[in-house]
């Protein structure tokens, strides 16, 4: 019935519309952020490369049609250096949210659904590293490492991000296991793998999904916190780094505000717009609003 | 009971008991007690297993469906043990042997409409492939009374209780099975909608030669479907035998309160006395004798030593020392 | 016998998007001091909304429209808050579906029964309410020593009869219980049953008992009420309910009930409850009535009326 199959897959075009368009949060969220995102990327092309180079313009020079955002200390343009760094820390955040989201999931179900020892481990290894503070081991890592590249940062993070997921995963494979429609899927043939594919992640999709956006909020402030300390990558520009530098520099005292506030107000805006995709996902979790 | 011939599902000695806790909070629930029964093979039979919560019917029909395994005992479909069972041969016991539950919500999987688990079945179950896979399931849902216009590409919230039981019994033939394992597969639907789904029991069983082990605590749904029956109390059984022998005359005392407990709708034969059974506390431990002594109003002292073992007398089984 | 509860033209709507479907739909009632009434019907026939609204439990998307509710002559859906409170659980008590589930598992029996009595009374001397509760629980067949448990301790039976206990404890004159023996076995719903009838008998306490078992209502009721998609259907008697059903539907739901020892064949009722967003024209059931009026159950709805002394049936069959 190739009708059927064409009408039903118009109909999950619709509804994934109608879906997005009932949960505003989600889409607008997404919508804001991508646009800081666009912006950043129209900015480095617009600008040439020569900007971002030490010289290139007089040092702390305020705001100005020339320089929009003004110069920083190395006579550089910071609005450019804000796009590479909205841009830099973005990446950071996805690697970190991917890897922690993917592996403690991975991690979690394995975990939930054959318990025994595997559960028992992998337990014990999720409780440590979750009630471990975070941001100070964080801190003696990355003190102890030299310099490190975007890339190497957004493991580090990845490192504890895990174990929130690992443990939510876990709590939806154990209930999802032991549901009548499972055993109902095994009666009628279906192998242990098709389950868990076919019937299990579907359920598990929202949760990941949910996880995934918390890591990435969380990935970007730790990012910000270890930056401002000094233990950023040094050669790179992220949010962190830029907010390092005015900060070392007394930039607050010498009232070098151009420095200092737009990094810290873009910090909040893209914060702000995953902490609303956050509560649309929220919403859509909770069962009172789920059809079904 | 199985005079002749093999029989087509038979349950010797199997025990099965769960532990739960840890350390000194060990608990030990003995569910299934050295249960033996079986279902004859000659013609298409509805096998009441009946009891209340507590003894045992559900972990028996999982044991049978090859969910757990009995600690003791053995699981005889066709006078071959399915315990022993490789791959290929449980695929082909699942293909004779399937089952309908209690929650018609449950069994479906809410993110898929309920073709989902029809076309996986047809296809998993090696019943067809391709394009014949609709055909297979139309024809299922038409002959459990369903309309596949109306239920093809539907969400389960989208249909009543009753038409989602139908298309779980439709699941179920499409395998064309012998025996369908049918736990409480009307108490969450509604009086009238009881009556289609049983009724279609029995013309399953009339027209498509299907048995069913039918687990119920509700004597008066299993009266009507049934052809014999076994009473469980907390994991043994007490009373076996042509059910309408065992419903109009029952003879262990619990099959008797069993019996007198059930509400009879009509307000012109009420109660009289009151059950004089006393509440039971939820936590037991092991208990020597009969199990149902507490509550049992035509009790002996030797009702305390040892349970007592399963008899012969006339038609039926029965376990008391009042035989 | 004097009147305890009267409910006139209530409805009750649930709203959402711009849909709204009337769960409660004009429904009049009247319940009398010292009896056991019975709210019969099949799932979302309307009947646990029903209960709930006659206590202003409703809450949005649901929506009380009209009606009052005229308890002890006082209409309780235009009291204040306070006043309403005091009515919950002191003059009429409630226990909702799956409640022995709602008990707190890590407090014991006795703390969560002095939680709920400071809860409306704070002054409730300690001495008494110990005094109380031992009492209740006797009447309810538990032995005191329960108070001191915890739920997960007691069977499913036990606790049954705890909420019962302690929905009695400020002796309300009205007790409503919504399936109150749904969850439980056959040999322990007789027993919660017949406490249920010995309660009515030794405090006069005026029982409304929801249920879809019809079987429950023939043996413990004394007047029984149908309703369907929101309305209510017939009322009457329990005997002359079960003796000589009026309403079609009413007959087809007795004829449904599969009775111990006869084979005859059962009769579902063809069909199924309507939509109530797209309700059907006419009279709700006309849809799959075997003895609708071609011309007339479809167009116009029937009232419920008084056909005897003491029996109100809702369809055109019994119109003049």
């Amino acid at each position: 019935m190739s009708g059927t199959k064409g009408i039903r897959k118009y109909r999950n075009i619709v509804k994934v519309l109608a879906f997005l368009r009932r949960n505003n949060k989600v889409t607008y969220g997404v919508i804001a952020y991508l646009a800081a995102l666009l912006l950043s990327a129209f900015v480095l092309v617009a600008y040439s490369p020569r900007s971002k180079v030490v010289g290139y313009a007089d040092p702390l020079l305020p705001p100005s049609p020339q320089h929009l955002l003004g110069t920083d200390i190395l006579g550089r343009e910071l609005l450019v250096l804000l796009a590479e760094s909205v841009i830099n820390s973005t990446v950071i955040g996805l690697i970190a949210a991917t890897i922690g989201t993917l592996a403690g999931s991975l991690i979690g179900f394995l975990s939930g659904y054959y318990g025994g020892k595997v559960d028992y481990v992998s337990r014990l290894f999720t409780d440590v590293f979750l009630s471990v503070p975070s941001l100070l081991f964080l801190i003696l890592i990355s003190s102890l490492v030299r310099a490190v590249t975007i890339v190497q940062m957004g493991l580090l993070i990845a490192l504890f991000a895990w174990p929130w997921p690992a443990r939510q995963v876990r709590a939806q494979a154990l209930s999802l296991k032991e549901r009548e429609f499972i055993y109902l899927s095994e009666l009628s043939g279906e192998s242990k793998l098709e389950i868990i594919i076919r019937e299990m992640m579907p359920h598990m999709i929202p949760w990941m999904t949910a996880n995934f956006v918390n890591a990435f909020i969380s990935a970007i402030l730790t990012e910000a916190e270890l930056s401002i300390l000094g233990l950023g990558p040094q050669t790179e520009m992220t949010l962190g780094m830029l907010l390092w530098w005015p900060l070392n520099n007394a930039a607050i005292y010498r009232g070098l505000w151009w420095w200092w506030a737009p990094p810290l107000i873009a910090l909040i805006y893209l914060f702000f717009t995953l902490y609303v995709v956050q509560l649309g996902i929220t919403e859509i979790i909770n069962p009172r609003s789920r059809v079904v | 009971m199985g005079v002749s011939g093999v029989n087509l599902l038979e349950l010797r000695g199997v025990s099965k008991t769960f532990v739960s806790g840890f350390l000194f909070f060990r608990r030990k629930v003995v569910a299934v007690d050295k249960v033996s029964f079986s279902i004859p093979g000659e013609k298409p039979t509805v096998f009441v297993l009946a009891g209340e919560s507590g003894s045992g019917k559900s972990t028996i029909a999982r044991i049978i469906l090859r969910f757990i395994k009995p600690d003791e005992g053995e699981v005889l479909y066709r006078g071959r043990n399915i315990l022993a069972f490789n791959s290929k041969e449980l695929l082909l016991y699942r293909r004779e042997v399937q089952a309908v539950f209690q929650d018609p919500y449950s069994a479906f999987n809410p993110v898929y409409p309920v073709d989902h688990i029809l076309s996986i079945t047809a296809r998993r179950m090696g019943v067809a492939q391709g394009k014949e896979v609709d055909e297979v399931i139309d024809e299922a849902l038409v002959s459990v009374g369903l309309r596949p216009e109306e239920i093809r590409g539907k969400y389960p919230y989208q249909l009543s209780g009753g038409q989602r039981q139908r298309v779980l019994l439709a699941r179920a033939l499409i395998l064309r099975p012998k025996l369908i394992v049918a736990d409480e597969p009307v108490s969450m639907l509604d009086a009238s909608l009881r009556a289609e789904i049983l009724n279609l029991m029995l013309d399953l069983k009339a027209k498509h030669g299907v048995s069913f082990l039918y687990i119920t605590h509700d004597l008066s749904t299993a009266s009507y479907v049934g052809d014999y029956i076994a009473v469980l109390y907390k994991g043994s059984l007490v009373e076996m035998g042509p059910i309408d022998d065992v419903i109009s005359s029952p003879y262990h005392p619990y099959t008797q309160l069993l019996m007198s407990s059930i509400p009879v709708p009509d307000p012109s034969r009420r109660w009289q006395e009151r059950v004089a059974a006393p509440e039971v506390s939820a936590a037991r431990g092991p208990v020597s004798g009969c199990k149902f002594y507490d509550r049992c109003p035509l009790r002996k002292e030797e009702c305390r030593r040892a349970p007592p073992t399963l008899k012969k007398i006339g038609n039926r089984y029965v376990a008391c020392y009042l035989y | 016998m004097s009147l305890l509860l009267k409910i006139e033209g209530l409805t009750v709507a649930y709203e959402s998007d711009s849909k709204r479907l009337l769960a409660v739909n004009n429904v009049d009632l009247e319940i009398f001091q010292g009896e056991i009434f019975g709210l019969a019907g099949e799932s979302a026939c309307g009947k646990t909304t029903l209960a709930n609204s006659i206590l202003r439990l409703i809450k949005p998307p649901g929506r009380i429209i009209s009606g009052r509710v005229i308890f002890d002559g006082v209409d309780l859906l235009s009291l204040g808050e306070e006043d309403l409170r005091r009515i919950r659980w002191e003059k009429i008590a409630y226990i909702p579906q799956a409640s022995m589930s709602a008990l707190n598992p890590v407090m014991r029996i006795y703390d969560q029964i002095v939680d709920v009595v400071r809860a409306h009374r704070k002054d409730f001397p300690e001495e008494e309410i110990r005094r109380r509760a031992e009492e209740l629980f006797v009447s309810v067949g538990l032995a005191p020593e329960v108070l001191k448990m915890y739920p997960h301790e007691l069977s499913g039976g036990m606790r049954q009869r705890v909420i019962i206990a302690m929905s009695l404890f400020l002796n309300p004159k009205l007790l409503i219980a919504d399936e109150p023996t749904t969850a439980l076995d056959v040999v322990v719903q007789r027993g919660i049953l017949q406490l249920l009838r010995d309660i009515n008998k030794k405090f006069g306490t005026t029982i409304l008992l929801i249920t879809h078992d019809m079987a429950v209502h023939a043996q413990i009721v004394d007047r029984l009420a149908i309703m369907y998609a929101g309305k209510i259907v017939e009322v009457g008697p329990v005997k002359d309910i079960f003796e000589r059903p009026l309403h079609p539907y009413t007959q087809l739901l007795i004829a449904s009930i599969p009775r111990v020892g006869e084979k005859r064949r059962l009769a579902g009722i063809p069909g199924l409850p309507p939509d109530l967003r797209n309700p059907p024209p006419g009279c709700m059931f006309h849809p799959r009535c075997p003895l609708r009026i071609q011309g007339k159950c479809e167009r116009v709805e029937p009232a419920l009326r008084q056909v005897s002394n003491e029996r109100k049936v809702a369809c055109h069959l019994y119109e003049g």
